[in-house]
């Protein structure tokens, strides 16, 4: 009987604890439903992501991919393109009162030349001196020209921080940046959160504290926007576009589309047959109808690709493919050849498709291929299992996102067609594609001394690339966010992040 | 026999004929996307709507319907096998075997079965036969641990002593005569097996650790259904009922059966936790 | 008892060597695993140096027994992805996991016997029925299906509850009426058939002879000697609803240990798969001892009935 008196007592205190309801947002705060926690851990460059609004770059890339100052108001580079000149902002200060400068600068451009894991793009690996000037003018000289340096400072794991906020091992306490929003704390699960910051040196912050509830499900997330107890939705793969009629219904609720810098490519296995034969891959790919792709698949998730990289990179863009099919003739015959062979194995991995509608992409081309005679066999792999099965060449096709975090089509040409590949796994890239005139072109454009032989070695890789077709782009990707009616000033940039000192309610002024 | 379990063999039986021959019933190829005609509510031409890709959800359905029962019952056969060849082994034998054989099971009890399924499968992908193997891994176990006790519980029983007396092989004996006592609370047991794979089959298909994407599957097509919720509630609510009907049969079978082999007029497994009892440690499946 | 906690520790061993088994033939490099899939272009030299710095290059043997040995000294190792303590991050989610199991408990066997005692005493009646037919109707679909209508129904529709998270407790309410309630319903069942056995005992029938009403004889008598059948059949369900937990709690956004192995799974977490799957043994284990002990003490005829 005891027990039964103790239960009683546990039930009855379970549901005293309901008298708390979640916290509706007030005009002083902001709740923002995410699926996954922005805290990326201090094994990860930036500690927090970036659209925390926490940290800031020396650069960023606008609309079009181009850089524009940042902490960094201006900079020169010399004809050779190995020594840089770069003019710092001033008035800014980082949340635990560190003023920038040359000094503050020079130590974070150590880091990651000191903690090669740090640095993503392994910018700083040809780094040879970093020389303050004076208090806000530093000098960098590499080794080898870099001349798409400006790029590389505004990608999104480039943060700048107070050099008391990493150790010996470059790695972050506590991401103390200089942006509008201070870190304030992660709870495991629940939410991430972070605190106006007074002295920012740009249009000070609306909100006193903005919320990062995490809600996993995306049907849930749904719900909770339409009762009101989030007032946005903003992450990767936010709105699912099958809720975009029922949310553009409601009077309350805005949507709005952002074209993002992550392009879905499909990728042949150029190492074994059919694949390795130009012609089949070139009639694969003029037989592919990306624009029924998108309209009926994606459902406005991704937009059909017209070149290797996102329209609004405009600086590479040269419409290099066909939207619609070219079925003539002698395509009907290589993809009758095609059809003669065995089930081709297209190739999918667990993680990718779970963050993509990759399953739908794959259906579709199945679907769309049986239909031209052309078999193929879907199969899915764990990621790991993945990268191992496509370095053994175990595959025919495969689909692949990849995102332009600087603006510059390096990563794409490195992971997908030069023929040395990714140092890390030395054994070259995923499409096993090896071309010498193309790392010829590639080592090039690497080691350009100015932007024009920079961007001309490009454009002759890329036409190159479009001609041989190791690997076509399907879609770019497009990002569906909704909040509630009454929010103004609310704009994404490519990479997903959002200006959060900006937002505020419509008719308040600052 | 009972009319309960004339009632579950009936939709057991039915369903078991909707997985070998579901396609002749299916108006569609289970495959066939129609993308005029993406979420389509429930009409005469397509009865229980279609998906987002504009699959008859119908033909679906009746094409997973192989897929999950072939599955489920492929993981109970080999636990049953196992648990027979082992658990007879063990009860009848004993000595270091049968010690040795009850520790690995011990410990194989002591992981939740779906539990590890689900780490297994996130380390190693998923997969038809990685689906079986994992759920298999621990499943068989449990049904070991009962043929073994109930065998070892026969063993002493006099006629089998008289066989033994009268000259008769360990062989003999043990399949003419000791198994046979086993099978009918093995029946009974294996038919609650069966629920928990088909549970554990959905419930990993939902998380996305089940079969391959192109393979139709009652937890697959739940978990295309997980984005469309909200305002296609037709695409959740006909795989539930169809999972529904079928567990619905095989509760009703195996109490039915239950209550004809005995013995007293029990409608859940107390003999299961009284067997389980006296070895303290078991799992269950139930998710 | 001292044979029954060896052959526990045996037990142990044999989990923890499943566990490093699993995750180290899991494909893939675990050195590139631990700096991040997004760290691509690292020199070899570079990676080797971790490698060996990090004992990966060892032989298989050598690295199990340091693993083994880290976890003695209460280090479960470190999160790939957050680079903190597992024991930390276990500490964080362990409570939500536990107060929803334990909530869950608590309402199955409060059910279990609010619903089983008046099937016994009205056998055939309409309670005994509809307990019955609700148990086999709650039995026959998975728990997380059931619960995904219930948020629908009572967090979006009614706004009774909330949507997701904790929320001070009340976020806790749906998931154990959910797991709990289907629980109770089967206890019932297994209380209900059992107690009916029972009745029909020498010393059942002798105790009505002694003047007890027939309710008052199936409290006093019936139940104390169901009481031990009960905790094993709780005992026997916990694995499973741990296993129902992580659909669960991904169902409503809860911050437990559930969804946080999925959470591993998908950014390929290894070192707190591992840890997680020693863990989840170490419970179940720590579970059916503690049932096994229990019922000695509810019914010292089963202690003697295991010695003879």
């Amino acid at each position: 009987m005891i027990f039964f008196r103790l239960a009683v007592i546990l039930i009855t205190a379970l549901f005293a604890a309901t008298a708390c309801s979640p916290s509706p947002a007030t005009s002083n705060k902001l709740v923002i439903g995410i699926g996954s926690t922005l805290n990326l851990g201090n094994n990860n460059p930036v500690f927090i992501q970036r659209n925390a609004n926490v940290w800031e770059t020396l650069t960023e890339l606008d609309d079009t991919l181009t850089p524009r100052p940042s902490l960094a108001q201006s900079w020169e580079v010399s004809s050779d393109g190995r020594q840089w000149t770069f003019h710092l902002k001033r008035g800014v200060t980082f949340h635990n009162g560190d003023r920038l400068n040359s000094r503050l600068v020079t130590a974070n451009l150590l880091r990651m030349k000191n903690h090669p894991e740090l640095d993503y793009y392994s910018t700083f690996s040809s780094l040879v001196s970093a020389v303050p000037k004076d208090e806000w003018t530093i000098h960098l000289e590499f080794s080898s020209p870099v001349v798409d340096l400006p790029n590389r400072l505004g990608h999104y794991f480039a943060g700048v921080f107070s050099p008391r906020a990493f150790g010996p091992d470059g790695k972050l306490d506590r991401p103390i940046g200089s942006g509008p929003y201070i870190y304030s704390q992660s709870r495991i699960g629940q939410y991430d959160r972070v605190t106006a910051f007074a002295q920012y040196h740009g249009v000070k912050p609306h909100f006193g504290e903005i919320e990062f509830k995490i809600i996993g499900d995306p049907a849930v997330r749904i719900m909770s926007l339409l009762r009101g107890d989030i007032d946005m939705i903003a992450h990767h793969g936010g709105v699912p576009p099958s809720y975009l009629d029922m949310l553009k219904d409601r009077r309350d609720i805005v949507v709005a589309a952002q074209d993002v810098a992550i392009t879905h490519y499909l990728l042949f296995n150029c190492a074994r047959h059919p694949f390795s034969d130009p012609a089949s891959r070139d009639a694969f790919s003029r037989a592919l109808d990306r624009h029924e792709l998108a309209r009926l698949i994606l459902h406005g998730s991704g937009i059909a690709a017209r070149d290797f990289l996102v329209e609004t990179a405009v600086r590479w863009n040269r419409n290099r493919f066909s939207l619609l099919p070219e079925t003539d003739e002698p395509v009907k015959r290589q993809l009758a050849a095609l059809g003669k062979g065995n089930a081709l194995t297209l190739l999918l991995s667990q993680g990718d498709a779970s963050s993509w509608s990759y399953r739908h992409t794959a259906d579709y081309l199945s679907d769309y291929f049986a239909k031209l005679g052309v078999s193929i066999r879907i199969e899915m792999l764990e990621s790991g299992a993945w990268q191992k099965a496509t370095q053994a060449g175990d595959f025919d096709l495969t689909l692949y996102p990849l995102s332009l975090p600087t603006g510059i089509p390096d990563l794409l040409v490195r992971r997908l067609a030069y023929s040395k590949g990714m140092q890390v796994r030395s054994i070259g890239n995923t499409t096993h594609y090896a071309s010498a005139p193309l790392d010829a072109l590639f080592e090039k454009a690497l080691n350009a001394p100015n932007v024009s032989a920079h961007d001309q070695a490009y454009h002759s890789l890329l036409d190159l690339l479009a001609e041989e077709k190791p690997f076509v782009p399907l879609y770019h990707e497009r990002y569906y966010y909704a909040y509630r009616q009454g929010l103004t000033g609310i704009h994404i940039d490519p990479f997903l992040k959002m200006d959060l000192g900006a937002i505020r309610f419509a008719g308040e002024r600052e | 026999m009972p009319r309960i379990a004339c009632i579950g063999g009936t939709i057991v039986i039915l369903f078991l004929l909707l997985g070998l021959t579901g396609e002749a019933f299916a108006p569609y190829p289970p495959a066939l996307s129609d993308y005029g005609n993406i979420l389509a509510p429930p009409s005469p031409g397509h009865w229980m709507g279609t998906d987002h890709l504009g699959r008859d959800l119908f033909s679906r359905l009746m094409a997973g319907t192989r897929t999950t029962l072939g599955l489920a019952l492929l993981v109970a056969a080999i636990d049953t096998f196992l648990a027979l060849v082992i658990g007879a082994l063990c009860g009848y034998l004993g000595g270091w075997l049968d010690r040795a054989m009850m520790r690995l099971i011990d410990a194989l009890l002591a992981l939740p079965g779906f539990l590890l399924a689900i780490c297994l499968l996130g380390i190693f992908g998923g997969g038809a036969l990685q689906l079986v193997l994992f759920l298999a891994l621990t499943g068989w176990a449990q049904l070991s641990r009962i043929v073994r006790n109930e065998i070892s519980a026969v063993k002493h029983l006099d006629f089998i002593t008289v066989n033994t007396a009268f000259g008769y092989s360990v062989a003999r004996n043990l399949f003419m005569h000791a198994l046979p006592a086993v099978i009918p609370s093995l029946l009974v047991l294996m038919l609650n097996t069966i629920v928990g794979n088909v549970f554990a089959i959905v419930s990993l298909s939902f998380l996305g650790l089940g079969v391959s994407p192109q393979t139709p599957e009652w937890g697959m097509v739940l978990f295309d259904a997980r984005s469309f919720f909200l305002n296609s509630p037709w695409l959740f609510v006909f795989p539930c009922a169809l999972i529904a009907a079928f567990t619905l049969g095989l509760h009703l079978l195996a109490d039915g059966i239950r209550e004809f082999l005995d013995r007293k007029r029990f409608l859940f497994p107390i003999e299961e936790v009284r067997m389980l009892a006296s070895t303290a440690s078991s799992c269950g499946s139930d998710t | 008892m001292a044979h029954r906690l060896i052959s526990c520790f045996l037990t142990l061993v044999l989990v923890s060597f499943v566990s490093f088994l699993a995750v180290d033939l899991a494909p893939g490099d675990p050195t590139r695993l631990l700096l991040g899939g997004t760290a691509q272009e690292i020199a070899p030299e570079a990676l080797d140096r971790i490698r060996s710095a990090q004992g990966l290059d060892a032989p298989f043997p050598e690295r199990y027994l340091g693993w083994l040995k880290s976890i003695l000294f209460g280090d479960l190792g470190v999160s790939l992805k957050t680079n903190r303590p597992i024991l930390t991050e276990f500490a964080a989610r362990l409570p939500i996991t536990a107060l929803i199991a334990f909530g869950a408990l608590v309402l199955a066997s409060i059910t279990g016997f609010v619903l089983g005692v008046p099937c016994v005493l009205h056998e055939g009646g309409f309670v005994d029925h509809a307990v019955r037919i609700t148990a086999s109707l709650f039995h026959s679909v998975p728990a997380f299906l059931v619960g995904l209508f219930a948020l629908y129904l009572f967090s979006f529709k009614l706004e009774l509850l909330p949507l997701y998270g904790v929320s001070g407790g009340s976020g806790l309410i749906l998931p154990v009426l959910t797991l709990g309630g289907i629980m109770g319903l089967s206890l019932a069942r297994v209380l209900r058939n059992a107690l009916l056995e029972t009745v029909h005992e020498e010393h059942f029938l002798a105790a009505l002879g002694k003047g007890l009403s027939y309710p008052q004889a199936v409290l006093r008598h019936g139940l104390r000697n169901v009481l031990s059948l009960m905790v094993t059949y709780l005992a026997m369900r916990f694995a499973g609803l741990l296993g129902g937990l992580v659909l669960i709690e991904t169902m409503f956004s809860l911050p437990g240990m559930g969804s946080y192995i999925l959470e591993a799974i998908s950014s390929r977490d290894l070192p707190v798969i591992q840890a997680y799957i020693l863990f989840i043994g170490t419970v179940v284990l720590a579970c059916n001892l503690s049932a096994d002990l229990l019922v000695r003490w509810l019914d010292p005829r089963v202690a003697k009935e295991r010695l003879g």
